[in-house]
């Protein structure tokens, strides 16, 4: 795991280097002497040789410093801490929307089995698979912000309005002041973004699910359930739906880090002021303690998510309790 | 002869593969459509993709007030033709869906038939550089990519060559640990067959029907990463036309001209759909449980 991060890190590290386009040459206004570019380019430390540029980045990012942002002249983990919560909450409001969603489609489905609606959940289930998250956000910007516009297609959160938050996480303030104005404008902007990227994933939790569903509800608990009378959907949500869920629960947790890489170009198409769409930029300016410093993050963000599915998955598995 | 004997468990699931196959053929034609609209394109595209006439800014297409004829699908901001510039699209998809597509199969599958058959330091090796891709948001990965190599086809083809590798290298390798424990493989190894040659003649085979899946699978991802460069201005440069650039404008223009937007997100929807449901599809004929 750690190692997977010093490979991260050292990929990037390599490639951002080799990459041409000198962001020194960039920071200074035209005309600037050699020696003004050679004085800057110590400053930043990059007339060091590669090795020993990683070293001392390696040294002083153990110690929460990454370095100062070449293009907007801040603190690297500033900048990081800054936008990483609306990038969180929009991921988070995706995969609300994921499971909501395919849990829905997956039950409806098993109770169908076998009949035309089963069928339609699948038909659905293969279009949305297909289709990646950047045409769906496309899609829906055509159909709810030009065709039918009830919702913004740019920005995390309206320009005029007074922003009482004291923290970066707008939405999940926002509903823990009760500012149910604030938390509908944010969510007019947010609830295309978290769609597009919850599609895809609504997809494979329904298939899953419903593949586990079916299997379990031709148990002998669930047929004694039915002879007890409870109604298929009783069986299913009261039932199977506990045991069924725990293959898919392993699986949310890759697929989370799919959804969140994608919210780098999610956010680009809605100009959601988020992680990925400032990475976007960096990369543009050439701006390598930025680059580095964001991928780095999303690369820690997936290793800790995957640590965290396989917690949840022992406690939520009694085979693998301990006494 | 076995198959004549045994007509229940061999013809029901043939029957059922061929009822699924609609979606197969749907899915080749419309390919083929688009295949054609890019070797064909100086000949059926009505304009030049390039030609900017700024009378002509902004036409709707046939069918709404203010239309002109002979402009199918209207115009752009800048006057131009969007069914032309869809047309010569094509070409950069394609080329794109096949170049980087076949590139990065052929390096995956290999460093995954390498590490399943081998296993011990080959596979750890392998397996690590995949967990290391892997912890990369594969979109940002990809502009840092083309930021590196520099905008163009070529540095399009190989970042998607560079990133796309591991969704084989994972599928093979796990395919081919269950190839090589199989009987077959164990057989020809009593046989005297040299390792390499059991892995070319006997592992490989039937591994490739995966293979073939998946590379269908990755055409329509390669589609979709040169249209998301092109959108964000790091991909072809603009003298030839790409849908992902036609996107981009289409977005920034959206409240004046949707149809600029619509017409590259219709045809990218269709072909991306139809790469998908080929792999499935071909997954679906080649799996022998189902022949």
């Amino acid at each position: 795991m750690v190692l997977t991060l010093i490979g991260v890190a050292i990929v990037v590290f390599v490639l951002i280097r080799v990459a041409p386009g000198n962001p020194i040459a960039m920071m200074l206004p035209p005309g600037a002497t050699q020696a003004d570019i050679a004085q800057l380019t110590a400053m930043y430390g990059l007339d060091k040789s590669l090795f020993q540029q990683f070293v001392i980045w390696a040294g002083n990012a153990l110690q929460g410093d990454f370095g100062n942002s070449i293009t907007l002249r801040q603190p690297v983990s500033d900048l990081v801490l800054d936008r990483l919560p609306a990038t969180l909450e929009l991921s988070l409001l995706a995969l609300l929307i994921a499971v909501a969603l395919g849990g829905a489609t997956a039950v409806f489905g098993a109770r169908e089995r076998g009949r035309a609606p089963e069928a339609g959940v699948d038909l659905f289930n293969g279009v949305t698979l297909s289709i990646p998250d950047f045409l769906w956000g496309l899609l829906l910007i055509l159909l709810f912000g030009v065709l039918w516009p009830v919702l913004h297609i740019s920005g995390r959160v309206s320009p005029n309005l007074s922003l009482p938050f004291a923290t970066q996480f707008y939405l999940f303030e926002a509903i823990l002041r009760l500012r149910w104005d604030l938390v509908t404008d944010l969510l007019a902007h947010m609830l295309m973004p978290a769609l597009s990227l919850a599609l895809p994933l609504a997809a494979i939790i329904s298939q899953l699910l419903k593949q586990g569903l079916k299997e379990v509800l031709e148990l002998d608990y669930a047929v004694l359930a039915r002879v007890r009378g409870f109604t298929e959907t009783q069986v299913i949500t009261r039932e199977a739906l506990r045991n069924a869920a725990l293959p898919t629960l392993t699986l949310i947790g890759v697929q989370f880090t799919f959804l969140i890489g994608g919210t780098v170009i999610v956010e680009r198409l809605f100009a959601y002021e988020g992680l990925g769409n400032m990475a976007i930029d960096a990369v543009i300016n050439r701006d390598l303690p930025l680059i580095q410093g964001i991928v780095l993050t999303f690369a820690g963000l997936f290793i800790l998510i995957n640590l965290a599915v396989d917690l949840a998955y022992t406690l939520l598995n009694p085979r693998l309790r301990h006494g | 002869m076995a198959e004549a004997t045994l007509p229940g468990p061999h013809t029901q699931p043939r029957a059922r593969a061929r009822r699924r196959n609609p979606r197969l053929w749907l899915s080749a034609a419309w390919l083929l459509l688009v295949a054609l609209a890019a070797i064909l394109a100086p000949f059926i595209a009505p304009h030049d993709p390039l030609t900017q006439d700024l009378l002509l800014e902004r036409l709707p297409p046939l069918g709404l007030s203010g239309a002109e004829p002979g402009y199918l699908l209207g115009t752009d901001s800048l006057g131009r033709d969007v069914l032309s510039r869809l047309i010569y699209g094509a070409r950069i998809a394609l080329t794109v869906a096949l170049v980087a597509a076949s590139a990065a199969c052929l390096a995956g599958s290999a460093l995954g038939l390498l590490a399943g058959y081998f296993g011990g330091w080959v596979d750890r090796i392998v397996s690590r550089l995949v967990d290391v891709w892997m912890a990369f948001p594969p979109v940002l990965f990809s502009i840092l990519l083309v930021a590196v190599l520099g905008t163009g086809l070529t540095s399009v083809i190989l970042a998607i060559a560079i990133i796309d590798w591991t969704r084989f290298a994972r599928v093979v390798r796990a395919e081919t640990l269950v190839q090589s424990r199989m009987d077959y493989v164990h057989s020809a190894r009593i046989g005297g067959a040299s390792r390499l040659a059991i892995l070319a003649g006997e592992v490989l085979p039937n591994v490739l029907p995966t293979i073939v899946a998946l590379l269908a699978l990755e055409m329509g991802v390669a589609v979709i990463v040169e249209a998301i460069l092109s959108f964000v201005n790091l991909s072809i440069s603009s003298d030839s036309p790409t849908w992902g650039g036609m996107i981009a404008e289409g977005r920034a223009s959206i409240h004046f001209s949707w149809w600029v937007l619509a017409a590259p997100l219709v045809v990218l929807f269709l072909t991306v759909l139809a790469f998908s449901q080929l792999g499935e599809g071909l997954k679906a004929r080649f799996d022998p449980l189902l022949r």
